[in-house]
């Protein structure tokens, strides 16, 4: 890690300017660079033409679509026909195919910041369907995490708390007053809630009571009376017979649980190593409270911020495995096949409903080693050269050939800073020694822009 | 997948940075690639081991036969080898014919035997027992973790894919560890870049190298990226290496095994390798389905020494075979075995001191009609690690358990 | 696009023939576009009258090629099959498909439409007119030993039109380089009387009315002298083999397009196709459905194909040797007592509802070749099989699985996919929308001793599907009620589906209710429990005098032909018959299933993939029926494929499934 002496580049932003809003200067305007940015953090990685097309609107306007809105007619009939497919996959039982379908919907799907929220989510409440023996199970997750996504935020906790798949996972099964789950009342301290440090062994004891009578029965959850324990219990800054639903209730009031979050969501969305107590966070997280936690508002606020628009806030982040898969075949147009893909996402640490833990993925650090940098190049490469591209790779430049300008376009999509002038030229070269059609051409090129650091940053 | 506790998880993966890119780059990597003909040629310091896990019992009586004991005649019928077919080790115990290539490296004093290994009150489930081996015991304490995975945590020098499982199996609990995580490898093409092969790409990669970045995390990124290109170039001159002249057979196992050696031969700092061979709960018609496992066993084991040695790294790599548990003395109806207690294991590479360590248990002083251990499974992993690996055993097998004296030439 | 879809799903059946037999279909695309390129063509019957005469017997022109020629493809009658092809009512219909009109207007195509019209223009005829003019006499191709060594003859009506042909190909080739800026691509070379145009790559010839392609001079050179002097040198006409086993063999030489002939010993001792010198195979199940064919390819000097091309059918006709050694060896239980098993015809296919999709019917001895595993295959499958072995021993109560069990069976086996999606005996089960539907299959055997054999497969039964109800329920999903009951004719047990009342989880599977039933010794393995019961009580078909494929009284078939009586002309060993139009509807039923497996293994969007689907199912709609055979003789092995044209045009897709 970073020697804790040199600051870093959000440090020297004072919270309430930091999140105000940005407004786009002739120094600082809204440029396609900007756009990008937008696109890769909101959602997924966005093809050429919407990107001009976004440039030509307020940053306002764009970033709304992102934001969650009622669907039109058609968009509602889309979806169901989406999501019957989805159903199906998961009747038929098999989680992995489940997998590849959902990043199919991000691929495709014109709700990619949902869709992007989801996995988040999905990340945070982490559930593999390595251990969870029924994908419809893994389904019904997706469907609740996608549901209330965007918040308030007590209500997700809420339906997680008593989804099937969550349990099975955490081995909470049933929970009897005689033997309350202590994991699980763990789980939701630590992992969902509040984070380490903000609770201790008794508050968990206690919560551990409040939880018990609820089970799975027939794949449902299931509220036993009679292992219920009603008595009072004392944990956190509660006190009183709570039972599962009011425990929750008051986990999620405490001070610490907006803060946890918002601390999760600026690492997803804005820079990787910020610290938790860092006063950014906490000026965010007051306004959380005040929203009733609710996420959309929260995300609103980050994605029109000063600090979000910063540059230097442009490749603060390492690009998850998810977002270079599913970015790549949007930038360019292209098609794959989602099941190798799936498992090329596997081998590089993200595959989604196969979350390594409990802990769900990090991200960060974690993405990159030795070995992981080498596969990325790979799967870049070998996505564009077997893939299929819909007509032709959308670049303005591709029509004509001209290598330099393809290149320039094509750090432009992927890259959200630029690449010196002497590896542009290297790239240019490798474009020109190549032997073989455009389209393999092209995927020496991605493949070799693939081991700059500048591309495995979002 | 077993189940096991998500709590350990949480400590294993929490400050996990575990191939971490911060801190100096490890020596190992300092060193360019034309100097790949030296290594070879010196002996690296760094002990490799191999664990070798036979999945569902092996029935050691038919492994290391006691042919100079009636009572082995007396018990099994049609699955007895008879005397004449049995590969004499000494007057008492021999080998299953199928095992024959083994038999010029017990003679050598490169692979041994160790008899009578077991644990104290037998568990003869499959998943139980194998959960025991993995963990050492650990079961039941809160930080679950496999005593390789916690070897390898205390390992020097791992921060590049230090514990490699060869194979498509899941990933085995005993190579989980609190920091280091272990990597599958199916092929080694995985660790070589695909655009390596074109000219143009190696000096982007030069121009990249010559342009450090000031942004820490970009500076960060691009030594990755640095060290990759030295492991994809080390893979690159290895595979153009004179082949090696070693035969390998063309089993299964004898191909992970062969990726074994050839990742040593590229001088990859992994410490620990892990392969699997399934098949050996054999409760009918053991025979031949039995002898044809044994034979992949020894073939790849005997063809993969052989190659070390032509590498000349033969002291340098251990393999260690074991099984969740033996088998019954006595036969069973349908002309196979059922679960078991005590078995042998393995280990071949270096000098040992013998090849029958232990002694073989009785049989007629059984436990249930099973065979009773003498040598507690824990201390060879005590040996293998202090002695071996040179990783303090205490903190890792929870008690104390006094390392079994292995080698011939305890250095 | 979809023409890859095609391409993707026909690739998928390797060891099927289908995968064979469609090939033509593409052929048939192709002259579809040449229909599209000259759609006045259609109609050309004065060529097609001399086409009759012109026709020539085949092998004509193997006097030309030499002795140990690898591969010999003739078409006798190349005209005639340039006619069929054009006025075939299958290339119109595929000309119609939305697959390929679009592609029809394309650049490329245009491009190519262009490129075609200019040859055409300097050789001085239409397509069609050109192969009648300058292969009207035949056209014969033939690989030689040695790497990349081909010779093509053709031979032409009139001398005086190949001759203004060749120079005009010389001609046009020259001028196209000069276009080009290069070198003329060729130089003229004397040998002889003969003077050969020397391409990069090739050589070209004439003489009198052909014209010789070939690969290396020498072997141009080699062909000239050949005609000049036909009975001077030996030739592929003087082969032994060729004279004895040539296209001659097929019994209906006059009417077939194109003849293949492979010299087998050569190739083997060439060491070309390393497989089929193996005496040991690779793969359990190839081995089991083409075990005879495999060691004839391994063992005898020649085998023929024909195929034959009509407005109904398309047949390709494949003949080797047949010796009687064949049978001896470790293929017994493929041939039968010297050669004369014949496949079993206990049901008759059309006798249930008229539905059947696919019937195959094979004479096996599948005790025999579980026996015979190690004469069979290589190491590593006969360790396979030997674990397997041990596995399903154990499911059989340690039963000896390749004698004891395998080997309760009479030799034959009958398998039958009925065409319609399997019936749930559970009331209370709704199927699941959009789950898989799956057409009902049964499994016929026979067992030979009844009595003592019929409880054993039932007591089987119960373990497995007490296995697999474990594996259901691990998986969270519902379990079978299996009801098994012995009765005075054998046994009966049928598994249904079993849904709990407030269970949430949906089978995926709906049409799968597996079924054991054993009357009298005929046994019925099935995934339906209605279709199976049905198929156990059906009596057996009316027998035809002399038709050693019926089964006689007490439910068994004569297996070997007995000493006395006359051997049949041919004995049906293997007979594949499967009714395409019903499995385009199964198909077409589970269209959002393939919808979705295309969008996922493609990454495509919801109506990318939904038109690829369509117009998939839309080429398959182009056939109507596949029939396969495996035939044996006294002295030759003969295995046929045909497949019959749809006769009406595929549906249109309306779009309504489109989004």
């Amino acid at each position: 890690m970073r020697p804790a002496t040199e600051p870093a580049w959000f440090d020297r932003w004072q919270p309430a300017e930091a999140w105000a809003a940005w407004r786009p200067t002739a120094t600082d305007p809204w440029d396609f660079a900007q756009a990008a940015h937008l696109h890769r953090r909101a959602g997924f990685a966005a093809n050429w033409e919407s990107l001009e097309r976004d440039v030509a609107r307020s940053p306002e306007s764009v970033i709304a679509d992102f934001l969650p809105r009622e669907l039109t007619g058609d968009e509602q009939q889309n979806l169901q026909a989406e999501q019957s497919t989805g159903q199906i996959l998961a009747v038929a039982g098999e989680a992995r195919r489940l997998s590849a379908w959902w990043l199919l919907q991000m691929v495709h799907s014109p709700h990619a910041a949902t869709e992007r929220l989801t996995l988040f989510w999905h990340g945070h409440f982490a559930t593999s369907a390595d251990k969870v023996p029924e994908a419809n199970l893994m389904w019904r997750q997706y469907l609740s995490l996608r549901r209330l996504a965007w918040g308030p935020f007590r209500d997700l906790v809420q339906e997680i708390a008593r989804d099937p798949a969550m349990l099975i996972y955490l081995d909470a099964r049933d929970s009897r007053k005689a033997k309350p789950n202590e994991n699980f009342a763990r789980e939701v301290l630590e992992l969902f809630c509040l984070g380490t440090g903000n609770y201790t062994e008794q508050d968990i004891r206690e919560l551990a009571r409040a939880f018990t009578g609820g089970g799975i029965r027939n794949g449902r959850f299931h509220d036993n009376r009679y292992q219920f324990d009603d008595g009072e219990k004392v944990f956190l800054e509660y006190r009183g017979p709570a039972n599962r639903a009011e425990a929750i209730d008051a986990i999620v009031r405490h001070d610490a649980c907006a803060k946890f979050l918002v601390w999760k969501l600026v690492r997803n969305y804005v820079a990787d190593d910020i610290p938790r107590d860092h006063p950014l966070i906490e000026h965010l997280a007051t306004r959380y409270r005040q929203d009733d936690l609710r996420t959309a508002d929260l995300l609103r606020q980050i994605w029109s911020s000063r600090l979000f628009f910063d540059r230097d806030c442009r490749g603060a982040r390492i690009e998850s495995p998810v977002e270079m898969g599913v970015g790549l075949l949007r930038s360019l147009g292209l098609s794959f096949p989602m099941e190798v893909l799936a498992d090329a996402l596997r081998e590089l640490g993200q595959l989604p409903l196969f979350p390594p833990s409990v802990k769900g993925w990090d991200g960060g650090n974690q993405w990159i080693d030795v070995r992981t940098a080498i596969l990325r190049s790979n799967l870049v490469h070998r996505m564009i050269q077997d893939g299929r591209f819909a007509g032709e790779p959308h670049l303005p430049s591709w029509s004509r050939k001209d290598w330099p300008a393809i290149v320039k376009e094509l750090v432009q999509l992927t890259c959200p800073q630029p690449i010196s002038e002497q590896l542009h030229q290297g790239l240019v070269q490798i474009a020109r020694d190549t032997d073989g059609n455009d389209q393999q051409r092209l995927a020496v090129v991605m493949g070799s822009l693939a081991t700059l650091p500048e591309f495995l940053v979002a | 997948m077993n189940s096991f506790s998500r709590r350990q998880f949480i400590a294993a993966t929490g400050a996990a940075t575990a191939l971490s890119l911060s801190g100096p780059l490890p020596q190992v990597f300092a060193r360019t690639a034309a100097s790949i003909a030296d290594t070879q040629a010196a002996q690296r310091p760094d002990r490799i081991l191999v664990v070798l896990q036979l999945s569902g019992g092996n029935d050691s009586l038919n492994t290391l036969i006691p042919y100079g004991d009636d009572g082995y005649y007396q018990n099994r019928f049609a699955l007895a080898i008879g005397r004449d077919q049995v590969v004499p080790l000494g007057d008492y115990c021999g080998l299953h014919p199928q095992l024959r290539p083994l038999l010029p490296s017990l003679e050598e004093g490169r692979a041994a035997f160790i008899q009578g290994v077991g644990y104290p009150q037998p568990n003869r489930s499959h998943f139980e027992s194998m959960d025991l081996w993995h963990t050492a015991h650990q079961l039941h304490y809160k930080s679950l973790r496999g005593w390789l995975g916690a070897a390898a945590d205390r390992l020097p020098d791992n921060t590049f894919a230090p514990m490699l499982q060869i194979g498509n199996d899941p990933i085995p609990d005993s190579l989980l560890g609190q920091k280091v995580l272990p990597a599958t490898l199916v092929d080694t093409q995985n660790f070589r870049r695909t655009i390596d092969q074109f000219s143009a790409v190696s000096q982007l990669r030069g121009l990249d190298k010559g342009e450090p970045r000031s942004n820490p995390l970009l500076s960060r990124l691009q030594q990755t990226n640095d060290t990759a290109d030295q492991l994809s170039e080390r893979l690159r001159a290895a595979s153009l290496a004179a082949p090696r002249s070693t035969a390998w057979p063309t089993t299964g196992l004898a191909q992970k095994f062969k990726q074994v050696a050839d990742l040593i031969a590229a001088d990859l700092p992994t410490r620990i390798y892990h392969v699997t061979l399934h098949g050996f709960d054999t409760h009918s018609n053991q025979e031949p389905a039995h002898g044809t496992l044994l034979a992949e066993w020894s073939g790849a084991v005997a063809a993969f020494l052989a190659d070390l040695e032509e590498q000349g790294q033969a002291d340098r790599v251990l393999v260690f075979t074991f099984s969740e548990f033996g088998r019954r003395l006595r036969e069973n109806a349908s002309r196979g075995t059922d679960h078991g207690a005590a078995g042998v294991v393995q280990v071949a590479g270096p000098k040992f001191l013998n090849p029958l360590l232990g002694q073989y248990p009785s049989l007629s002083d059984l436990d249930e009609g099973d065979l009773k251990h003498s040598i507690d499974y824990r201390s060879v992993y005590a040996s293998l690690l202090r002695d071996w690996l040179a990783v303090d055993p205490s903190e890792i097998l929870g008690e104390s358990f006094a390392p079994l004296p292995l080698f011939q030439s305890q250095s | 696009m979809s023409l890859r879809a095609l391409w993707r799903w026909t690739g998928r059946w390797q060891f099927c023939p289908v995968f064979l037999m469609v090939l033509p279909l593409f052929g048939g695309m192709l002259a579809a576009a040449n229909a599209a390129l000259y759609p006045s063509n259609a109609l050309r019957s004065d060529t097609g009258s001399q086409a009759a005469e012109g026709a020539s017997t085949p092998g004509r022109l193997a006097a030309f090629f030499p002795g140990d020629t690898l591969l010999y493809a003739e078409l006798p009658a190349p005209e005639r099959l340039v006619q069929k092809w054009l006025q075939h009512p299958t290339v119109a219909h595929a000309l119609e498909l939305d697959a390929v009109k679009p592609n029809l207007r394309s650049p490329e195509f245009l491009a190519f439409k262009t490129g075609v019209t200019l040859v055409e223009a300097s050789l001085g005829g239409t397509w069609p007119e050109l192969i009648a003019d300058l292969g009207g006499g035949g056209i014969a191709a033939a690989a030689l030993p040695g790497e990349n060594r081909f010779v093509v003859i053709l031979q032409a009506r009139d001398e005086a039109r190949l001759k203004k042909a060749a120079e005009s190909l010389l001609n046009l080739t020259a001028l196209q380089a000069r276009n080009e800026g290069r070198d003329q691509p060729w130089r003229i070379e004397s040998r002889g009387a003969a003077k050969i145009a020397i391409f990069d790559g090739f050589a070209m010839v004439r003489s009198g009315v052909r014209l010789i392609l070939a690969t290396r001079i020498e072997d141009a050179e080699a062909v000239v002298q050949r005609l000049e002097r036909p009975e001077a040198a030996a030739s592929l006409a003087t082969n032994p083999t060729f004279q004895v086993a040539g296209p001659n063999i097929h019994s209906d030489q006059a009417d077939a397009e194109a003849f293949l002939w492979v010299n087998l010993e050569q190739i083997r001792a060439a060491g070309l196709a390393p497989a089929l010198n193996q005496a040991v195979s690779d793969n359990p199940f190839a081995e089991l459905l083409f075990g005879g064919w495999l060691v004839a390819l391994g063992s005898n000097p020649s085998a023929s194909l024909a195929l034959h091309l009509d407005d109904a059918h398309l047949r390709i006709e494949a003949i080797t040797d047949y010796r009687p050694e064949m049978a001896a060896g470790p293929r017994d239980y493929w041939f039968g007592a010297a050669g004369s098993g014949q496949a079993p015809r206990w049901i008759a296919p059309d006798s249930i509802d008229g539905t059947t999709v696919m019937q195959l019917s094979a004479y096996r001895d599948l005790g025999q070749w579980w026996l015979n595993k190690e004469s069979l295959f290589i190491d590593s499958v006969i360790a396979d099989l030997v674990q397997a072995d041990s596995q399903l021993s154990t499911v059989f109560g340690g039963l000896d699985f390749g004698g004891e069990v395998l080997g309760a069976f009479e030799p034959g086996v009958q398998i039958l996919v009925s065409g319609r999606p399997g019936s749930n005996l559970d009331p209370a089960a709704e199927p699941t929308a959009g789950s898989l539907q799956i057409p009902g299959f049964a499994i016929i055997g026979q067992l030979r001793e009844p009595r003592q054999t019929t409880r054993r497969f039932k007591v089987a039964f119960q373990s497995v599907m007490g296995f697999v109800n474990l594996g259901l329920a691990q998986a969270g999903l519902p379990q079978y009620d299996v009801d098994t009951r012995t009765t005075e004719q054998g046994c009966e047990c049928v598994s249904r589906i079993w849904v709990e009342e407030e269970a949430d989880v949906q089978s995926p599977v709906y049409s799968f209710s597996p079924s054991l039933l054993i009357n009298n010794g005929r046994l019925v393995l099935g995934s339906d429990a209605a279709w199976v019961q049905a198929l156990a009580d059906t009596p057996l078909p009316a027998a035809a005098a002399g038709d050693l494929n019926a089964a006689t009284a007490d439910n068994t078939t004569l297996p070997a032909v007995a000493g006395g009586g006359a051997a049949p002309a041919t004995i049906l060993n293997t007979h594949l018959d499967l009714d395409w139009q019903i499995v385009v509807q199964l198909l077409k039923m589970n269209r959002e299933t393939l919808v979705a497996q295309n969008m996922i293994e493609n990454g495509n969007s919801r109506l990318d993939a939904g038109r690829d689907i369509d117009n998939l199912l839309q080429a398959l709609e182009l056939a109507s029926r596949f029939d396969f055979r495996l035939e044996t003789t006294d002295n030759h092995m003969r295995m046929v494929g045909r497949i019959d044209w749809a006769t009406t045009a595929p549906t249109v897709i309306t779009g309504e499934d489109q989004p």
